[in-house]
């Protein structure tokens, strides 16, 4: 991999809940189109750092530098605008409504109209969905029916798509395989390397260490809120992240 | 001498004995505090009954606590349950339901506070005791309906019934006075249509629709257990240019006297309603509460749980 | 297969309840079928009808509104009122009719935005919100009219209700123009389309950036403009504001909408299928008048059906 300047950086981010330390001393380097993937047993910080990331929470100390810029305060809608991008455990996908409803939801296209009487435009967004759908291989055979009536990893496949909408730079995925069988893993997996094909940085979050290493380019390990350590993911082994998860082995982070 | 000495001292210790509690009780006049639970405030009636009670308390300096159980049956078993704990000198009780109001009831009668039943019924066979009901006479002002239409059409011809809330003691014997009264004295009037709407001007005027739809032109009169159903059915019977097999005008008949039905007769829409004489019943709940608060004892004796009826009249367009 | 016969089912099996219903009831009585029995149905149901194009919109976001009666009453008491009040000089009768009828729906708007905003803002589920403000909202009525009616609203006012667009009363002209029109805002519109989101997964909507907050209170402010005038379609029905008026509204509406397939949990229902839910519970009751039957049944038809249809909807949707 070149030497580039990283997509996201944190250096020294530190977020506390009242008393319980969350993030501690977190350094991070996301570089752009690199898949990395994030570790670490229940309560190692993993979803706190997601969501500093996606600017649900608000860092309590240390700094985020965006692109080589610091930037100073991170909400849901200043990150999408930067290009950070989440899907969370539950999808957040609308089960009533369809596959373009749900890709649109917050942004539809409109027809005409003000206010509350914004007529909705449904044969572009319909169009558009599946130009998105065709552009990451997902195959759905009834676009038009209710997102609730898709299977796990068909629905997993809209809510990524619908995280492509805003051509992001980093995508979160915070264990997208969790709920899913084991083929449709597979076809998550494909989308994830279809993004690093797109020069998308992923960050990776899931317990299933054999899919961390089929599809990442690097591991970080956290363990009590802090990072322990920082490996590329071609030279190091499953049974040693492990030891680094649960504490066997010490490490120091990497600047 | 000395005989007639010793009887006239006992008949006068007798007298003063009788007299005493009297006399002490009337001195009381004033200071007595009575309930007053009513069913709802949500009807002009009970309006008026609280007026005339509360006319009648002022005038005696007798406090009323009145509250307002919105047709709610356990509302009012809270309310009568704080009037008990208010140690009220006695109690006068228009029931939501003359048999669910028994419990508290009896409650009252251990805490040895007198119950007036007012309007209402209230169900004694479960071992509540009320000293006296004093209602309306509702089974003569129905027997007055029947009357009514006997002569205006008659002796005969086919009439439409609205019946009130059922299991309400003034629908209940509305309906008893009307239909026996019918059976006597008119046996050629048939009651083709028979539904209950609720006492209420809405449901009068839906059930009437759709009684006029099935019984089209068949229909000489309709008679209402109260006045709101009957306006009802007179905007139902307009709405539909609805008449009697005859041509005439459908006879109405209703029972309340308010003030809009007798807007309705004097412009020639109605024919008759039944004045009940609400104010004098909350006059007379008072007084009697204030006799039997005195001194319960000879009072519910007197009273023995007795019916007062207070007098009702047939109101015609003649009568305005 | 059997996978589209239960969604078929789901989707239109209350209009073939509305067929079978119809097919019996025409069986029964001649007079079912009949175009003035049929209109008088619609302008029966116009009121119900047009507070539950509300009703649909809050449930569908899965929240509840159960000061609907009490709102319909405190705009018709409202607008009846200032009827009898006499305009200022130089306006027009006419116009002060329609300030009245403004000033109503305003008072609806109002009594909704005050759900919305405690629901909303202050956290407290809509349920125990909108029980409030139907106490609340009913003691005003009772304030505002002195537990009296108030009669005689003018015959200009009257034609809400009783006037004729050709042969159509004007209550059921009034209710499908808002029923298209709510259909269409569902089905077409962003708004629309929220509110079904909302009620399917509140958190994603939020996430995707919609003001969740200002949409709920929107609705219910909305809501609250419905009741108020299906208030005004009462009050003018009646020719009078009652304090009793629309009690009990809530559950019918409720009844009618959940007839229609909604979910109480949000994110399903039609307001087209609400319009045949409410059409239904009419029919049975108008069928029960036409066949003179006695009142207990209709209580226990009318609950019966009502719940074998939940039942059975509950079944189609299997483990959901």
């Amino acid at each position: 991999m070149t030497k580039q300047h990283p997509l996201i950086e944190l250096r020294d981010v530190g977020k506390r809940f009242g008393g319980v330390v969350a993030l501690e001393e977190m350094n991070l380097e996301i570089y752009p189109g690199e898949v990395v993937g994030l570790v670490g047993d229940n309560g190692a910080g993993k979803s706190t750092l997601i969501k500093i990331l996606a600017g649900a929470h608000p860092h309590d100390s240390g700094e985020i530098i965006f692109e080589g810029k610091r930037v100073a305060s991170l909400n849901p809608s200043s990150a999408k605008v930067l290009g950070v991008e989440t899907v969370y455990q539950d999808l957040a996908l609308v089960d009533t409504l369809d596959v373009p409803g749900n890709i649109f939801l917050g942004r539809e296209l409109i027809r005409f109209g003000v206010g509350a009487l914004r007529v909705l435009d449904k044969p572009s967004m319909d169009e558009r969905s599946q130009q998105l759908l065709d552009r990451l291989e997902v195959r759905l055979p009834h676009p038009e029916s209710e997102v609730g009536m898709l299977s796990g990893g068909q629905r997993q496949s809209v809510a990524i798509s619908r995280a492509l909408f805003t051509n992001p730079k980093l995508v979160i995925l915070d264990e997208p395989t969790s709920a899913l069988a084991v083929r449709e893993v597979e076809h998550v997996l494909a989308l994830v390397r279809q993004l690093r094909e797109q020069h998308i940085a992923v960050l990776f979050i899931s317990h299933v260490l054999q899919e961390v290493f089929a599809v990442t380019d690097r591991i970080v390990v956290l363990r009590k809120g802090r990072k322990v350590t920082d490996l590329v993911t071609t030279e190091t082994s499953l049974d040693t992240v492990v030891g680094f998860m649960v504490g066997q082995l010490d490490g120091d982070s990497h600047a | 001498m000395k005989v007639l000495l010793k009887g006239l001292v006992f008949s006068l210790l007798g007298l003063a004995l009788l007299l005493v509690p009297l006399s002490s009780g009337f001195a009381q006049g004033s200071g007595f505090t009575f309930g007053l639970s009513l069913s709802t405030l949500n009807n002009p009636f009970f309006v008026s009954v609280q007026d005339g009670a509360q006319a009648e308390a002022d005038l005696l300096g007798i406090t009323l606590i009145v509250t307002d159980a919105q047709n709610a049956l356990d509302k009012q078993i809270a309310d009568i349950e704080d009037l008990i704990q208010k140690k009220v000198d006695a109690l006068l009780v228009n029931a939501t339901d003359s048999a669910g109001i028994a419990t508290v009831v009896k409650k009252a009668n251990d805490a040895g506070i007198p119950v007036f039943a007012i309007d209402r019924a209230i169900d004694t066979s479960t071992g509540a005791s009320v000293v006296a009901q004093i209602a309306s006479d509702n089974v003569f002002g129905g027997r007055l309906q029947a009357r009514f239409l006997a002569d205006a059409l008659g002796g005969s011809g086919n009439i439409v019934e609205l019946e009130g809330i059922p299991g309400s003691s003034a629908a209940i014997d509305r309906k008893a006075g009307l239909e026996d009264e019918l059976a006597k004295v008119a046996s050629g009037i048939k009651i083709i249509a028979d539904q209950e709407a609720g006492f209420d001007q809405a449901k009068g005027l839906e059930v009437m629709q759709n009684i006029l739809q099935a019984n089209p032109g068949q229909i000489d009169a309709v008679v209402t257990a109260n006045d709101s159903m009957a306006l009802g059915a007179i905007q139902a019977i307009q709405q539909a240019g609805a008449t009697r097999p005859d041509g005439s005008r459908i006879i109405v008949v209703g029972f309340d006297s308010i003030d809009q039905a007798l807007t309705q007769i004097g412009a020639g829409n109605m024919d008759a309603t039944i004045a009940q004489q609400p104010e004098l019943m909350g006059k007379l709940g008072v007084s009697a509460a204030r006799l039997s608060a005195i001194d319960s004892l000879i009072f519910s004796k007197l009273a023995n749980g007795q019916f007062f009826p207070v007098p009702v009249k047939t109101v015609t367009a003649a009568d305005l | 297969m059997r996978e589209l016969w239960r969604r078929w089912a789901l989707d239109y099996g209350i209009y073939v309840v509305l067929g079978l219903l119809s097919l019996v009831l025409w069986q029964m009585s001649p007079y079912f079928l009949t175009a003035s029995n049929l209109l008088n149905i619609g302008a029966q149901i116009s009121m119900i009808a047009v507070v539950a194009i509300g009703m649909t919109l809050v449930i569908l976001m899965a929240e509840i509104d159960l000061s609907v009666g009490s709102v319909a009453a405190l705009a018709g008491a409202i607008t009846a009122g200032l009827l009898h009040v006499t305009p200022p000089d130089g306006l027009a009768a006419g116009v002060w009719m329609v300030v009245a009828i403004g000033v109503g729906l305003s008072v609806g708007t109002l009594a909704g935005l005050i759900n919305g905003l405690f629901t909303v803002w202050g956290g407290i589920p809509s349920f125990i919100v909108t029980l409030g403000t139907l106490s609340i909202g009913r003691g005003l009525v009772l304030l505002f009219t002195g537990g009296r009616p108030i009669f005689d609203l003018g015959q200009d006012f009257a034609q809400i209700s009783w006037g004729k667009v050709g042969s159509v009363p004007v209550p059921i002209v009034i209710m499908l123009s808002l029923y298209v029109l709510a259909w269409l805002f569902l089905r077409s519109t962003q708004m629309g389309r929220y509110v079904y989101a909302v009620g399917t997964n509140k958190r994603a909507v939020e996430l995707a950036g919609v003001n969740v907050r200002k949409l709920k209170i929107a609705v219910f402010s909305l809501a609250g403009t419905f009741s108020a005038l299906a208030g005004i379609m009462l009050t003018s029905r009646l020719d009078s504001a009652q304090p009793t008026a629309a009690s009990g509204w809530e559950l019918s509406v409720i009844a009618a909408v959940v007839l229609g397939g909604a979910s109480l949990y949000g994110g399903r229902g039609s307001v087209a299928k609400t319009l045949v839910g409410a059409f239904i519970l009419q029919i049975i009751s108008n069928g029960l008048n036409l066949l003179n039957v006695q009142a207990y049944w209709q209580q226990i038809a009318k609950g019966s059906i009502i719940l074998i249809a939940l039942l059975i909807e509950r079944i189609l949707r299997g483990r959901r």
